[in-house]
């Protein structure tokens, strides 16, 4: 129990980083997850632009159609005047359009010269640049041919105002029955949990055995007079239940965080959890054979998991990665792990628990079991050749 | 003795393997990964426009206006890519197993009830859906009302509606770089901001309350003045060249534009090297526990690459619409504005004004520290 003790107390020293990456978790796991949420739905319900208007025309003819911006999207402050800024707000999407209306719009419009009446910001030629480009597009065209028709202006605006809220009947039907076309908010989190659990694990536990590893405290413990098989047990269980602790913590902080979304899958994502808790032991063994280095064992830790976090769809999902990095990805135990997350998201809840998901699991413990076969085969040759 | 103690410097470093791991092979191995998970986003932007896959049943057995209407959408021009790519289908049930297999997006049913859109989700691809079919029936709508009150003008309305006019006009700014350079460009403000800790390493080697090298140093009778600045250059040129050498990665191997000549940001990322090592030399003048001179350099290198846009690119804009006077001050935030714009707008007033302000920061720490380190003694350690 001592040295079961020991090991528990040496994870004080990596109390702050186990609080930066708890927090960075909940932080950025749950922007995330928000962000990219959503369930099925029942009726059609049409995207909305966020759009930043700048009527420098301020005429009859320009209100009216901020106004109809008003009423189809959500129209904001351009915060400035420069072109550039607002290029970069529309790149970094601060909003995701933004149109001037020009002085002398409306004379322009009543004189014929429509050819580039109005101009806009994008970034580059979007989804969201061509529907709102077609929507204007549309309305004034439906004014100037109005216009060109014999009716004055007032008639012009209220005719084609009419005319788009009529056309606001026009819905298309919603099939929406597939769960593969949405993801969860469990889906987020636990998706961004491969980064962060891994980390704490790698860095936590290799630095407790690494700890252990010390000169100094493996020769009192050797003193001691404790039976080898104790202190190996001791040892083994309690970086099991740092593993353990750790991710528990972390479905507790999921499970808490994710109440107003919250579905009967808990139990399948916590599944898969678990058995990453075992890919992380093992790199952490693996880790710590090659160093004891702190700063290297920290340094080693973020090559490894950053890289896999971006090659296997943790980061970056699969479906925007090339084929050939995807099929690399598949030597990568985190690879398994998103691949299990995507199949619970995808498959109802009573169908979940089958060979697939069984063969997900199985090739994750395979991967601690090679991680943790590789950290004995380099501790051993180091201890052959005494380096 | 300049030369003598930059070049023992410039061994110190090259041989400290933690330094060399962190200044000289992080930023290859995250350049590396940002390519792998980014280099498709950079070449091919999945929020970009793509022609949509639509089915089309007719079950009225004529010709139908709407057709013609879908066909002449499926046309690419060449400015820009074709709106749809239509598949018709005899039956709304083979047109709904298309749907299911993802073989199309949606698709149209068109019957004597009128035009029904069906689609399997929300979002841009069945909204354009939905508004291709708004606008044909926006056009009906259009000429039905001009046939009623001014039919003499009908005519003329119709060869309007075919007309197509191009009321819209888009701002062009020339270069445009893929917002997911951004993570590149933050990269290698990440790594200029490391040498802080070399800085603070060269420092330490001057305390002889810290080091055996510091007592060494101490002991000997070189000017502590020229053993700074010696140090301070022999960092300065490791970082360059560190960042030089990811700069050329990513430009020449990864293949990835940054969107300027290579020397010109070769330069800047220099300059963003001098800002780090002197960030560094003011954190170390300042902080004399060993422990804090690794943490406190590591947490402001990271915290100011977050707000540059390391982790998630949009947060240096959302500071600049929130809070400019922050990016104006974070040394990260600056270095990546200026190879942002100088990469999108060329040498504007912005890189002008970006540059200046890196500058008068180096000169602005190297002075402070100056006074900070000024006749700082072992008696007085």
């Amino acid at each position: 129990m001592s040295v079961f003790n020991a090991i528990i107390k040496s994870l004080k020293a990596n109390i702050t980083t186990i609080v930066v990456y708890l927090t960075i978790f909940t932080v950025f796991g749950n922007m995330q997850a928000r962000a990219t949420a959503s369930t099925q739905e029942d009726a059609f319900e049409e995207v909305t632009v966020k759009v930043a208007v700048t009527d420098k025309d301020n005429s009859a003819l320009s209100k009216a159609l901020v106004n109809y911006l008003e009423e189809t999207q959500e129209v904001v402050d351009p915060k400035t005047d420069d072109p550039q800024v607002m290029n970069d707000n529309v790149r970094f999407l601060i909003y995701e359009y933004a149109l001037i209306i020009p002085e002398g719009f409306e004379e322009d419009i009543k004189a014929g010269k429509t050819e580039n009446a109005l101009s806009y910001i994008a970034p580059g030629t979007t989804l969201s640049q061509y529907l709102l480009t077609e929507k204007l597009n549309d309305y004034l065209e439906d004014i100037v041919i109005y216009l060109n028709s014999g009716y004055s202006e007032d008639e012009a605006i209220a005719l084609t105002h009419d005319q788009m809220v009529k056309l606001n009947d026009t819905q298309a039907t919603l099939i929406d029955k597939s769960a593969k076309n949405h993801r969860s908010f469990y889906t987020g989190m636990f998706t961004f949990n491969g980064y962060t659990l891994l980390m704490l694990l790698c860095i936590c536990c290799a630095c407790t055995l690494t700890f252990m590893k010390d000169r100094d405290v493996s020769n009192r413990i050797s003193v001691s007079g404790m039976h080898f098989f104790t202190r190996n047990a001791a040892t083994i269980s309690a970086v099991f239940f740092i593993g353990a602790a750790i991710t528990g913590v972390v479905i507790i902080v999921i499970a808490l965080m994710s109440r107003q979304y919250a579905n009967d899958k808990l139990f399948y994502y916590a599944l898969d959890t678990f058995s990453l808790m075992f890919v992380g032991l093992g790199m952490s063994y693996f880790i710590c054979s090659l160093t004891s280095n702190e700063n290297l064992i920290n340094m080693v830790a973020n090559m490894l998991v950053l890289s896999m976090s971006f090659l296997c769809g943790v980061f970056v999902d699969t479906q925007y990665l090339s084929a050939s990095i995807v099929k690399a990805a598949h030597f990568m135990p985190l690879y398994w792990y998103t691949t299990a997350i995507k199949f619970i998201n995808d498959t109802p809840t009573n169908s979940i628990i089958c060979k697939k998901f069984g063969t997900y699991l199985f090739i994750e413990i395979l991967f601690a079991l090679a991680f943790f076969t590789a950290g004995m085969i380099i501790s051993r040759k180091k201890e052959q050749y005494a380096i | 003795m300049f030369g003598r103690i930059f070049l023992y410097n410039f061994k110190a470093i090259i041989r400290n393997k933690y330094m060399v791991g962190w200044n000289f092979l992080f930023p290859i191995v995250l350049a590396t990964v940002f390519y792998l998970g980014f280099g498709n986003l950079i070449k091919d932007d999945p929020d970009n426009f793509d022609t949509t896959e639509v089915g089309y049943v007719n079950t009225n057995q004529e010709d139908s206006s709407f057709e013609t209407v879908l066909e002449e959408l499926t046309k690419a021009t060449d400015d820009n890519v074709a709106v749809l790519s239509l598949h018709k289908y005899d039956s709304k049930e083979k047109a709904l197993k298309a749907m299911t297999s993802e073989d199309v997006f949606g698709f149209y049913v068109e019957s004597s009830d009128g035009i029904e859109t069906i689609v399997p989700k929300n979002g841009y691809h069945a909204t354009i859906m939905n508004q291709i079919v708004r606008e044909y029936e926006n056009k009906k709508g259009v000429i039905e009302s001009i046939a009623a009150d001014h039919p003499e003008n009908i005519e003329k309305a119709m060869d309007m509606v075919t007309e197509n006019l191009s009321v819209m006009s888009e701002y062009d700014f020339g270069n445009n770089t893929s917002p997911y350079v951004q993570y590149f460009f933050a990269l290698i403000a990440m790594s200029s901001l490391f040498s802080s800790w070399i800085s603070t390493a060269i420092l330490e080697g001057l305390c002889a309350n810290m080091t055996e090298q510091g007592k060494r140093f101490e002991c000997s009778p070189t000017s502590k003045l020229m053993a700074i600045v010696s140090g301070i250059c022999s960092a300065i040129v490791l970082q360059a060249i560190s960042n030089a050498v990811v700069v050329v990665y990513v430009q020449k191997i990864l293949k990835i534009n940054l969107g300027a000549p290579i020397w010109n940001i070769i330069l800047i990322t220099t300059l963003g090297s001098a800002l780090g090592v002197s960030a560094g030399v003011l954190i170390g003048s300042f902080i004399k526990n060993q422990h804090l001179l690794i943490v406190v350099p590591l947490c402001f290198t990271m915290i100011c690459s977050f707000f540059s846009g390391l982790m998630w690119h949009q947060i240096k804009q959302y500071v600049e619409t929130i809070c400019p006077i922050f990016n104006r001050l974070n040394p990260a935030a600056l270095l990546v504005d200026c190879l942002y714009t100088r990469a999108t707008y060329g040498k504007t007033t912005m890189y002008y004004q970006d540059i200046t302000i890196m500058s008068c920061m180096v000169v602005g720490c190297l002075i402070i520290s100056a006074f900070l380190l000024r006749r700082r003694k072992y008696v007085s350690l």
